[in-house]
């Protein structure tokens, strides 16, 4: 399980191992970077979640002493935990931002226009519909990590009786999902 | 440029097969020549965003220690820093 692509238990070491003093720059990257990332990508119903999870990190980085900066990042993480296992409907991360993809689809429209390839009266809600078809190529990988994960997880105690190497049969079945997706990655 | 060719390629292809759905979209050149514009532009554009990957990637090596690529604490810092770089695009 990951948080924006940062696996939840790392941000929860990374916010126990910095300690008391760096606590306000933890407080800045968790609150900043994952929080509002989380934030992005929940929908409304889950904004509450995402405030719970915004009080209980500040209330974290609040503490001096890992032992209770551990102690008070578990309910953040549970509530991390138990958002992301909504399974963000959003894609997950690509290479690029959404954002970005917003401006490429939109310059790609304007030039086609302006040089005279293509013509359309309504160029903002072409470069929306280019945007969107984007997202979803870039977007592919992720997906495919996604099904992967899911497959290995239905197979993880036969895997551990086997002794089976998670990063060899991820590989293994992430090709396999490529070929039958006849995906470019 | 951050891209493969097979995966720009693709893009534009996907791209192109898109607009030429679109009801309100008129190809004044022929599909090809246009998904071949189509993948010049993006590649125009995509060499100019692996700018934005250095800035975000030297911001991190600027810091006064060093923090590991693909760590939990580099990834923040790389997303935060490269949207920073996206903002003063005017996006």
């Amino acid at each position: 399980m990951t948080l924006g692509g940062y696996p939840g238990r790392e941000v929860l070491e990374f916010g126990q191992g910095r300690g008391g003093s760096d606590a306000t720059e933890v407080k800045t990257l968790l609150l900043g970077g994952a929080a509002d990332e989380i934030g992005e990508r929940l929908d409304d119903a889950y904004l509450k979640t995402v405030t719970e999870i915004k009080a209980a990190i500040e209330q974290c980085n609040g503490r001096r002493s890992m032992v209770a900066m551990g102690r008070a990042a578990s309910p953040a993480v549970r509530m991390i935990k138990s958002a992301y296992s909504v399974r963000l409907s959003k894609p997950d991360i690509m290479l690029f931002s959404k954002e970005y993809v917003g401006y490429l689809a939109r310059q790609v429209v304007k030039r086609l226009q302006a040089n005279h390839f293509i013509k359309s009266a309504a160029p903002e809600k072409v470069a929306e519909r280019v945007q969107n078809c984007m997202v979803e190529e870039l977007s592919l990988e992720d997906r495919i990590n996604d099904e992967v994960r899911v497959i290995l997880e239905a197979y993880s105690d036969e895997m551990r009786n086997r002794g089976a190497n998670y990063q060899e049969m991820f590989k293994k079945v992430k090709n396999e999902l490529v070929r039958k997706y006849k995906a470019v990655l | 440029m951050r891209l493969s060719r097979e995966k720009l390629n693709k893009l534009a292809a996907v791209s192109t097969e898109q607009l030429a759905g679109m009801s309100d979209v008129e190809f004044l050149e022929g599909y090809d020549d246009i998904r071949q514009e189509l993948r010049r532009v993006l590649e125009d554009l995509l060499v100019n965003e692996e700018k934005l990957d250095k800035a975000a990637r030297q911001k991190i090596e600027n810091q006064t220690r060093i923090i590991p690529e693909g760590s939990a604490e580099w990834n923040i810092l790389y997303h935060k820093y490269y949207n920073e770089e996206v903002k003063k695009l005017g996006i």
